[in-house]
C-alpha cells in the first residue's frame, strides 16, 4: 500500500461526505417525484408533471448561462451554443439541420436544449451520457462550432472578469472541464414548468381543452405513450425508426446519420435506433425527426401513425392529438438566484 | 569516556521511529473506516440498483410500461456509481490488485451489456404493448361487420378486457360493464342452446372475476406505494450515516492531533537529544581545548591525581624531564619521581621541600640541574587533592643574569662617564666614572638633572639642538664644557642617545661622556701655528710680487741700454770686447725677465689674481710659429724638431699667450733635457673627445714615474746629474699645469729614466669652436 495513495484519501476526505449526500438526496427526492395525488391509478399512468431539478449552484448557473452566449467558444468567434439552441425558438434552430461556423451544414436536426436534463443520455444517438460529455460535442465538431478547449480557454482567460469569476467558483479557474460543468448546469435550468397539461395532471380539470383531453386519450389509446412517455414525453429510452415499415427506403438517400444508435453500441439490433425525444417543446420545435424531414406538426404525427404504430389516422383524430401536444409546453423562466 | 549510544545512532533511531508513527498514521488511514463504509455503501447501492433495474425490467416484460423515468433514474445512478468505482481515485480500482479492477471491469462491461438490453427491452415492450393493444380493438372492429351480435359482443368484451388489463382506464372499465350487460342481454337469446348459455355465464364469471381482482390489485398497489417505506429507511440511512460520518471525522480529527502531537514530542525529544549531544560535544572539547592549552604552553605542566600518582604531563615536561628517561610514567608517585629525578642529574640542587604534597606550601622555588640548567618550579595542591606541577625552564633567563652582570660591569668601570636618566631627564644612574669627573657621588647625581655639571659657557641653542635630536629619537654627538663640583671646568665629549623598548618607545636616555680636555688644548695650539703658518706664506706670496715688479723696472733699463750698446747705435764701442760683454748684459737681462715674469705669474696664481683673456685661437699657426721660435735654439744643439699639425685643426677659444706660453715652454724644455742628434715632435690633433689633444714628444733623458709629481711642484727640477747643466726656475711645469687648468684642460706626463718622454695636453671639446 503506498502512501501516495492514502495521501490522495487525505485530500479528498473533506469533498466525499457532500457527494455522499448529494446521492443520498437524490434518491429522496426521485423517491418523492413519483408519490403524488391523481386521480388516475398509478399502475395506469404514464405521464407525469415536469419535477423541480435539485442541486442547482446559482453561481455556476449564471456563469454558464454567460458562456451559452459566448461566441468565443467558437473557432472565429462567430456563434454561440444559443445560434443553434435558441432560447427564444423553443431551444432549437427551425432549421433542417444546424449551421455551423462558416456556414457549415451539420449532419443532423438540432434537438430542444430546453428539459435536456429530463433526457435518458443526450444527441440523437444518446452517445453522451451526461450534459457536460455533450456540451464538449458541438465545441470540437469542425461542421459545428470548430474549436477546442486550448483555444478557447487561452480566449477565456485574457477576460479578466470572467477569469475572476471562474476563480470565485472553481479553483483551477477557467479550464474544459469547469466551462462544460457551468454550460451543464445552465442547462439544468432550461425547464418549462407549468405545462398546462401537468397543471391538468396535477388536478386543474379546467387547465386543458376538452379537445386536448380527447387528444390525450387518442394518445394513449393508440399507443403513442408507449413511447412518449415519463415526464418528459419521451427521452427515456431508445426506439426503432421505422417499426411498422421501412422509413429509410420510404425517405431514400440513407446516410451516415441514420445509423442512430449502432454507432453508439456497435449491436445490430441498434440500426436505426434513436432516442425517443421528448414532446413537451413539440409544437415550438419544427421540423421534426433526426433528419428535420417532417415539417410541420401534423406531418410529423403522420408518419409517426404510419411507421411507428403501423396506423392510418383519421384527420379528425389529428386535431385532438396536436390540441394535446401544445398543452404540454411550459414556459421557461429565466433563474434568478 | 566513549558513550556507546552513538550520536548517529540516536539520529538512526529517532528517524526510524518517527517514520513508524507516520507509517501507522498512514495504516489507519488506509483503514478508514469513514472511507470504507462509503466503499462498501457504493457497492451495495450498486447491487441494489441492479436488483431495482432487473425488477423494474421485469415489470416492462409484464407490459407495466409506464416505469421508464424510474428506471432511467436508475441507469443515471448505476453509471455514476460504477464510473465512481472506476475512478482510481476512489480508492479502489487500481489500489487492490490487479483481480479486483479485473472484478470491476468485467462488472461495468456486463452492466454496460446489461442496460442496453433493457433498453431494447423498453423498445420492443412498447411494440409489444401497442400491437397487443391494436389487435382485440382490431378483431372487434372486423367482426362488427358479422351478423352475429353475440360474437362481436364477445369480441369486445375480451377487448376491453385485455385493454383494463394493459392499460387501467376508467372508460376500459365502463367499456368493459357495458360490453358485460350487452353479453348477458344476447346470452338470454331463445336461439342459444343450454350449454352455451352456461358457457357464456362462466366466461362472463371468470371475466367479471378477472376485473375485480384487477381492480382490487389496482388499489392494493395505490395503497401499499403510499406507504413510505423506502422513503423511511432513507431517511434513517441519512440520518445514521450522518452520524457515524460525524464521529468518523471527529476521530479524524483527533488522530491528526494525536500525529501532531506525537511528531511534536519526536521533535522535542530530537532537539533534547541534539542539545545533550551539544553539551557532550562541548565537554569533550573543553577537556581537549585543556589539553592542547596545556600542550601549547611553554611551560612544562604535569599533574599528579589525589592517589598521588602521576596522570598527565605534557610535551615541554617531558623534554624538561629527558634525563629521567623511563621514570616519567603514568603512576610514578611525586616522591618517587622527585628521587628519580635527583638520581638522574636533572634535579642536582633545589630547594628542600615537604615531600608531603598536600602540606606543601603553594609557592616557586628553583631547581639548578646538571650541565647548569635552571628550572623555576611550583607544585600546587589542587582542591580535589591532587598536584599540579609547573616546571619553567629558566636557564637562558640566568644566562641573561649573568650577561647583565657583566655588562653592568662594564658600564661601572668604563672610562667614560655613563648617565642614564629618565624622560624628564631625571638622574636614574651615574657610573663611577661620572662621580670622579665631577665630584658628585651616585647618591647626590640620582635624582638631580645632569645641569648640575654645567659650566654656562655654551649657548643656550646647543641644549636645545641636543633635545630636538633626541626627542626625534636620534643620537646627538657634541662636546660640553662642564663644572665639577669644586667649580673648576673640563671639556667632555659626549654622545647622547634615547633608550627604546620593544615598541619604539623611548624610555630612557643614555649619555656617554669622554674627557677632552687636554686634546682640546693640543688642537688649540696646533690652530694657532697653523694661523701663523698661513700668515707667512701669504706674505711672502706678496713679496715675491711685489719683488718681481721692482725688480723688472730696473731691468728694462739694463736691456734697452744693452740692446744700444750691442747695435752700436751711437758710433762703434772702442774695443770689440765692449760689443761681447754689451751682448752678455742683453741676454742675461732677457734670462732675468723670463725668470721674474715666471715668478709674477706664480704669485698671481697663488693669490689667485690671475686670468685668462677668452679669444678665438688658430692652433694650427700657433704650433708653427712656436716651432719656428724654438728652431735656431734646436739646430744650435744639433736636434731635429718636427711639427706634426693636423692641416683641418679647428680654432679654440682660450688665451693666446698663456696657451703659446705652455707650447713654447713644453718645446724649450724638451730641447733642453735632449742630448744631441735627439728628436723632438709636436703633434696638433682633434681627438675622440671632441677636443684638442697636443702632444710634445722628445727622445730626451726622461724622467723617473716617481719624480712626475715633484716636477710640477714649483721650484723643482730634474735635480743632481743635470742640476748644473741646465737654466731655468724650475716653475716651468707647475705653470704649465696652472695654465691648463685654467682652461679646463687634463695635462699628462708619460716618461721613463733614458726612455724620452711624451707630454700631453687636451682643450676641452667645449672649448673648441665649430666652423659648421
Amino acid at each position: 500500500m503506498n502512501i501516495k495513495m492514502t495521501l490522495t484519501h487525505l485530500r479528498h476526505l473533506p469533498i466525499r461526505l457532500p457527494i455522499l449526500f448529494a446521492g443520498l438526496a437524490l434518491i429522496v427526492s426521485s423517491v418523492a417525484s413519483i408519490t403524488y395525488a391523481s386521480d388516475t391509478s398509478l399502475r395506469g399512468r404514464s405521464l407525469f408533471p415536469l419535477h423541480q431539478v435539485n442541486n442547482i449552484h446559482p453561481g455556476k448557473v449564471l456563469l454558464g448561462e454567460a458562456l451559452f452566449f459566448d461566441v468565443r467558444l467558437s473557432g472565429d468567434n462567430s456563434i454561440t451554443c444559443a445560434s443553434c439552441h435558441d432560447i427564444d425558438k423553443g431551444g432549437a434552430d427551425g432549421l433542417k439541420k444546424a449551421i455551423g461556423i462558416n456556414g457549415a451544414e451539420g449532419p443532423i436536426n438540432t434537438p430542444t436544449v430546453f428539459n435536456s436534463v429530463f433526457n435518458i443520455s443526450q444527441f440523437w444517438n444518446g452517445r453522451a451520457a451526461t450534459l457536460e460529455e455533450q456540451a464538449a460535442g458541438p465545441v470540437h465538431n469542425p461542421s459545428e462550432m470548430g474549436s477546442n478547449w486550448l483555444d478557447v480557454v487561452t480566449k477565456l482567460s485574457q477576460d479578466r472578469d470572467l477569469d475572476a469569476q471562474f476563480k470565485e467558483i472553481y479553483d483551477d479557474g477557467i479550464t474544459g472541464e469547469n466551462i462544460v460543468n457551468a454550460l451543464a448546469m445552465f442547462e439544468r435550468t432550461l425547464v418549462t414548468y407549468n405545462a398546462p397539461f401537468d397543471n391538468f395532471l396535477r388536478g386543474d380539470k379546467n387547465a386543458i381543452s376538452d379537445i386536448a383531453k380527447h387528444g390525450y386519450e387518442l394518445f394513449e389509446s393508440y399507443g403513442c405513450i408507449s413511447c412518449h412517455q415519463g415526464a418528459n414525453v419521451g427521452g427515456n429510452m431508445y426506439q426503432t425508426m421505422g417499426i411498422m415499415d421501412d422509413y429509410f427506403k420510404e425517405r431514400g438517400n440513407e446516410n451516415a446519420a441514420d445509423q442512430g444508435r449502432y454507432d453508439v453500441t456497435g449491436h445490430e439490433r441498434d440500426r436505426y435506433v434513436f432516442k425517443v425525444p421528448s414532446l413537451r417543446m413539440v409544437v415550438h420545435t419544427a421540423p421534426y425527426f433526426h433528419d428535420g424531414s417532417a415539417k410541420t406538426l401534423k406531418e410529423a404525427v403522420n408518419i409517426m401513425a404510419r411507421f411507428q404504430l403501423g396506423r392510418d389516422l383519421p384527420e379528425q383524430d389529428l386535431i385532438p392529438i396536436i390540441a394535446f401536444l401544445e398543452s404540454l409546453a411550459g414556459q421557461y423562466k429565466r433563474f434568478s438566484p | 569516556m566513549k558513550s556507546t549510544f552513538s550520536k548517529s545512532l540516536q539520529y538512526v533511531l529517532l528517524a526510524a521511529t518517527a517514520l513508524l508513527m507516520v507509517v501507522f498514521f498512514f495504516q489507519t488511514q488506509i483503514m478508514d473506516l469513514d472511507r470504507h463504509t462509503a466503499e462498501a455503501q457504493d457497492i451495495l447501492r450498486l447491487k441494489q440498483l441492479d436488483t431495482l433495474l432487473e425488477e423494474e425490467a421485469l415489470k416492462i416484460t409484464s407490459l407495466q410500461l409506464n416505469h421508464y423515468d424510474n428506471m432511467v433514474g436508475l441507469v443515471v445512478r448505476i453509471n455514476t456509481l460504477t464510473s465512481r468505482l472506476k475512478d482510481p481515485e476512489g480508492g479502489i480500482y487500481g489500489n487492490i490488485n490487479p483481480n479486483m479492477d479485473q472484478l470491476i471491469d468485467d462488472y461495468s462491461r456486463l452492466m454496460k451489456e446489461k442496460i442496453d438490453f433493457i433498453e431494447n427491452i423498453k423498445s420492443s415492450m412498447a411494440i409489444v404493448r401497442n400491437t397487443l393493444n391494436f389487435i382485440p380493438t382490431e378483431i372487434q372492429r372486423i367482426t362488427s361487420h358479422t351478423h352475429n351480435m353475440l360474437d362481436h359482443e364477445l369480441h369486445s368484451m375480451l377487448a376491453t378486457l385485455l385493454s383494463q388489463n394493459l392499460n387501467p382506464s376508467p372508460q376500459n372499465i365502463k367499456k368493459y360493464y357495458l360490453s358485460v350487460a350487452r353479453l348477458n342481454a344476447l346470452k338470454n337469446d331463445s336461439e342459444l342452446t343450454v350449454t352455451a348459455q352456461k358457457n357464456i355465464e362462466r366466461l362472463l364469471l371468470h371475466a367479471n372475476t378477472n376485473m375485480t381482482a384487477n381492480m382490487n390489485t389496482i388499489t392494493l398497489f395505490d395503497s401499499l406505494t403510499e406507504l413510505q417505506t423506502r422513503e423511511l429507511i432513507e431517511r434513517i440511512f441519512v440520518a445514521h450515516s450522518n452520524f457515524a460520518f460525524n464521529r468518523i471525522k471527529t476521530a479524524n480529527k483527533y488522530r491528526l492531533v494525536l500525529l501532531t502531537l506525537s511528531l511534536l514530542l519526536f521533535l522535542g525529544l530530537g532537539i533534547t537529544l541534539q542539545y545533550l549531544n551539544a553539551a557532550r560535544n562541548m565537554a569533550q572539547r573543553s577537556s581537549q581545548q585543556f589539553k592542547d592549552a596545556v600542550e601549547s604552553i611553554n611551560e612544562g605542566f604535569a599533574f599528579f591525581g589525589n592517589d598521588g600518582k602521576l596522570q598527565f604531563w605534557n610535551k615541554t615536561f617531558e623534554k624538561l624531564h629527558e634525563n629521567c628517561g623511563e621514570n616519567l610514567h603514568t603512576g610514578i608517585s611525586l616522591e618517587s619521581f622527585f628521587k628519580a629525578c635527583s638520581a638522574s642529574g636533572t634535579y642536582v640542587d633545589y630547594k628542600t621541600i615537604d615531600q608531603n604534597t598536600t602540606q606543601m606550601p603553594n609557592q616557586s622555588y628553583t631547581i639548578k640541574g646538571a650541565d647548569n640548567t635552571w628550572m623555576l618550579a611550583s607544585d600546587s595542591p589542587m582542591g580535589d587533592g591532587g598536584t599540579a606541577c609547573v616546571r619553567v625552564d629558566i636557564t637562558d633567563n640566568k644566562r641573561a643574569e649573568a650577561q647583565m652582570r657583566n655588562l653592568s660591569r662594564a658600564v661601572e668601570q668604563s672610562p667614560a662617564s655613563v648617565i642614564i636618566t629618565d624622560l624628564n631627564g631625571i638622574i636614574e644612574y651615574v657610573n663611577p666614572k661620572f662621580t670622579e669627573k665631577t665630584g658628585y657621588s651616585a647618591e647626590e647625581a640620582i635624582g638631580l638633572k645632569p645641569s648640575i655639571v654645567k659650566s654656562g659657557n655654551r649657548p643656550a641653542k646647543d641644549y636645545e639642538d641636543l633635545w630636538k635630536t633626541i626627542l626625534a629619537g636620534n643620537e646627538w654627538y657634541g662636546e660640553f664644557q662642564n663644572k665639577h663640583k669644586d667649580g673648576s671646568l673640563f671639556w667632555e665629549y659626549a654622545s647622547i642617545s634615547p633608550i627604546k623598548n620593544e615598541a619604539g618607545e623611548t624610555t630612557h636616555y643614555l649619555g656617554i661622556k669622554e674627557d677632552i680636555t687636554e686634546q682640546k688644548e693640543t688642537m688649540a695650539e696646533l690652530l694657532i701655528a697653523k694661523e701663523k703658518a698661513e700668515l707667512a706664506n701669504h706674505a711672502k706670496t706678496q713679496f715675491l710680487a711685489n719683488m718681481s715688479h721692482e725688480l723688472r723696472t730696473p731691468l728694462n733699463a739694463i736691456i734697452g741700454f744693452s740692446e744700444i750698446l750691442k747695435s752700436q747705435m751711437f758710433g762703434p764701442l772702442g774695443n770689440s770686447q765692449y760689443l761681447g760683454y754689451s751682448a752678455d748684459i742683453h741676454d742675461s737681462g732677457n734670462h732675468l725677465l723670463g725668470v721674474i715674469n715666471d715668478i709674477l705669474d706664480i704669485s698671481r696664481i697663488e693669490i689667485g689674481t690671475i686670468e685668462i683673456r677668452e679669444h678665438a685661437i688658430d692652433l694650427h699657426s700657433l704650433c708653427l710659429t712656436c716651432i719656428t721660435m724654438v728652431q735656431d735654439h734646436a739646430e744650435h744643439r744639433k736636434l731635429t724638431l718636427n711639427a706634426n699639425i693636423a692641416e683641418q685643426l679647428p680654432h679654440v677659444q682660450g688665451d693666446e699667450i698663456r696657451i703659446k706660453q705652455i707650447i713654447l715652454n713644453l718645446l724649450t724644455n724638451a730641447v733642453k733635457f735632449t742630448l744631441k742628434g735627439g728628436q723632438i715632435e709636436l703633434k696638433a690633433f682633434s681627438n675622440t673627445d671632441q677636443g684638442i689633444t697636443i702632444q710634445v714628444i722628445d727622445t730626451g733623458i726622461g724622467i723617473a714615474p716617481d719624480q712626475h709629481d715633484n716636477i710640477l711642484k714649483p721650484f723643482e727640477q730634474i735635480g743632481d746629474i743635470f742640476s748644473r747643466e741646465h737654466e731655468g726656475s724650475g716653475l716651468g711645469l707647475y705653470l704649465v699645469k696652472s695654465f691648463i687648468t685654467l682652461h679646463d684642460g687634463t695635462f699628462d706626463i708619460e716618461s721613463e729614466l733614458g726612455e724620452g718622454s711624451t707630454f700631453t695636453f687636451t682643450l676641452p671639446a667645449a672649448r673648441v669652436i665649430n666652423n659648421a
